[in-house]
């Protein structure tokens, strides 16, 4: 019998070795997906809120007589968070199994969903920052950049105890795996933007 | 064990209150600013056909409804920065009632409201137009249709093929007329309240215009005129777009510093809603066999209305 939710998510944020390699080990997909779509359809509202995402749409709507529907913002925003959950740990599993990785794809995929629960906390702080104004907006990226270290260390860690594999290898494979589905794209984007730029 | 439950449940419910509690806060939400120095034109759009409707959300309806005009000129007269309103109306037309609601709307407005059409603003898309200070149109906008139809379906025949046997037992001498062929006084009956619609219909857009009515009669013809040639006819005041439409409003009522303006759009939760009601009908769509569909509209039957519409 295991742990309850609750404990696992404080679990998670205290003591993340055991909690993730329990989590690892249970299998509880379904919370584990409910966690990591509740987080991003908190943080996604926030940002659209307290960031910049209303300002933008209002902005393009003035200056291009474009109108993006903040809804189809949100619900696009969990689609892809969806998908790139699935994308993410799929490549990780497979890059876990390249370092001998003895863990199963739903094990990861639980401890991984389960490692971005302390994003939470930038719901709160992003209202914070709104609310404050400039010296607000640069605390609150400031604790949002460290909140987003913290979650990347988890989830490394979730790599590592679903796969029992050492952390040098949960590390490299994280790291491929940004780069092959971040770095990559984004390079390939801004080359695209700059050859389209100089073209004119 | 009890802190940690303490803890975790307060940051869930700390980060969703905070979620909800965003929009309504000074300062996070750019809906709420403060007061400015120009005179705000604000561009209120609508689009689609004239119909009654919900009230919004979860059960708005598509098109242009009295309850969403009313509450956009509602906020657009309560807001003390915005000096004047352009309606950028893109309309065949619709139904007679929701049409004369707006219109009277239009016309109580309290600020100086100009009507900017479209690609299209025809029939109850013109009849709503016409109570305002003025007109702007594109070269190319359809425009005039001034008239009024009517038709509903006669399902006997259709009826008889499927073998649906419908027994009608009634009061009141017409009261079936829509369930059968209608007799010739019938027809009589439908064509004198048309008419009624009709006149009705010159008779507001003379007012609205300024016109005298037999020179709208001699227009409503139920024509379409485009929109440099509605300009010639006096349906129209100036060619242009919204800018153009800016400009009228401003030198009509003397503004110096006229700047266009439109409302920051619907919160994140009153689109989620409505995005809502577009699933469901995308589910309806894509898993309900479309002859049981058909079947659904047929039995609930096609209502006999007249139209300030297009087509």
């Amino acid at each position: 019998m295991g742990t309850s939710l609750i404990d696992k998510l404080f679990g998670v944020m205290a003591s993340p070795v055991n909690t993730l390699d329990e989590i690892a080990r249970e299998r509880p997909v379904g919370w584990a997906l409910l966690v990591a779509l509740g987080v991003s359809f908190l943080t996604l509202l926030a940002n659209f809120y307290g960031g910049d995402g209303l300002r933008t749409i209002e902005e393009l709507r003035h200056e291009f007589d474009i109108f993006i529907d903040a809804s189809v913002f949100v619900v696009g925003g969990l689609v892809l968070v969806v998908v790139s959950l699935f994308v993410f740990t799929g490549l990780l599993h497979l890059l876990a199994k390249l370092f001998r990785g003895q863990g199963g794809y739903w094990n990861l995929f639980s401890a991984y969903c389960f490692a971005e629960f302390p994003m939470i906390i930038s719901v709160p702080i992003t209202l914070l920052g709104a609310y404050l104004g400039t010296a607000g907006a640069i605390l609150s990226g400031l604790i949002s950049f460290g909140l987003m270290v913290w979650v990347i260390v988890l989830q490394v860690i979730a790599v590592r105890e679903s796969h029992k594999i050492s952390t040098g290898a949960s590390i490299a494979a994280y790291i491929i795996h940004f780069v092959i589905l971040v770095a990559i794209p984004v390079a390939i984007a801004i080359v695209l933007v700059m050859a389209l730029l100089f073209s004119f | 064990m009890q802190k940690r439950r303490f803890f975790i449940i307060a940051l869930i419910v700390v980060s969703v209150a905070a979620v909800v509690a965003l929009p309504f806060i000074d300062g996070v939400d750019p809906r709420r600013e403060e007061r400015v120095d120009e005179d705000r034109i604000v561009v209120i759009r609508l689009s689609g056909p004239i119909q009654e409707g919900g009230g919004g959300g979860l059960f708005a309806v598509g098109g242009i409804t009295p309850s969403q005009v009313y509450r956009q000129l509602e906020r657009a007269e309560d807001d003390p920065d915005i000096e004047g309103v352009v309606l950028r109306v893109e309309s065949p037309g619709g139904s007679i009632a929701a049409s004369q609601s707006i219109a009277s709307m239009v016309r109580d407005f309290g600020k100086p409201i100009v009507v900017s059409m479209a690609d299209m603003a025809a029939s109850g898309g013109y009849y709503i137009s016409a109570p305002a200070q003025g007109i702007v149109a594109h070269p190319g906008t359809i425009t005039g249709s001034i008239g009024v139809i009517s038709s509903f379906m006669d399902m006997e025949e259709l009826y008889e093929k499927l073998g649906i046997k419908v027994e009608t037992i009634k009061s009141g001498e017409h009261k079936d007329m829509f369930n059968r062929e209608l007799t010739d006084e019938e027809r009589e009956l439908m064509q004198d309240l048309s008419d009624e619609a009709y006149e009705q219909f010159i008779n507001d857009v003379a007012e609205g215009r300024d016109m005298d009515p037999g020179e709208v009669r001699e227009l409503a013809t139920g024509e379409v005129f485009i929109g440099s040639h509605a300009k010639e006819l006096g349906l129209v005041d100036k060619l242009g777009g919204i800018d153009e439409a800016i400009e009228f409003l401003a030198e009509k009522n003397e503004l110096d510093n006229p700047v266009r303006y439109e409302f920051p759009p619907p919160t994140v939760f009153e689109q989620l809603f409505d995005y809502g009601y577009s699933v469901l009908i995308t589910l309806e769509r894509a898993f309900i066999d479309p002859e049981i569909v058909l079947l659904e509209k047929i039995k609930e039957g096609v209502p006999p209305d007249f139209r300030y519409q297009l087509r």
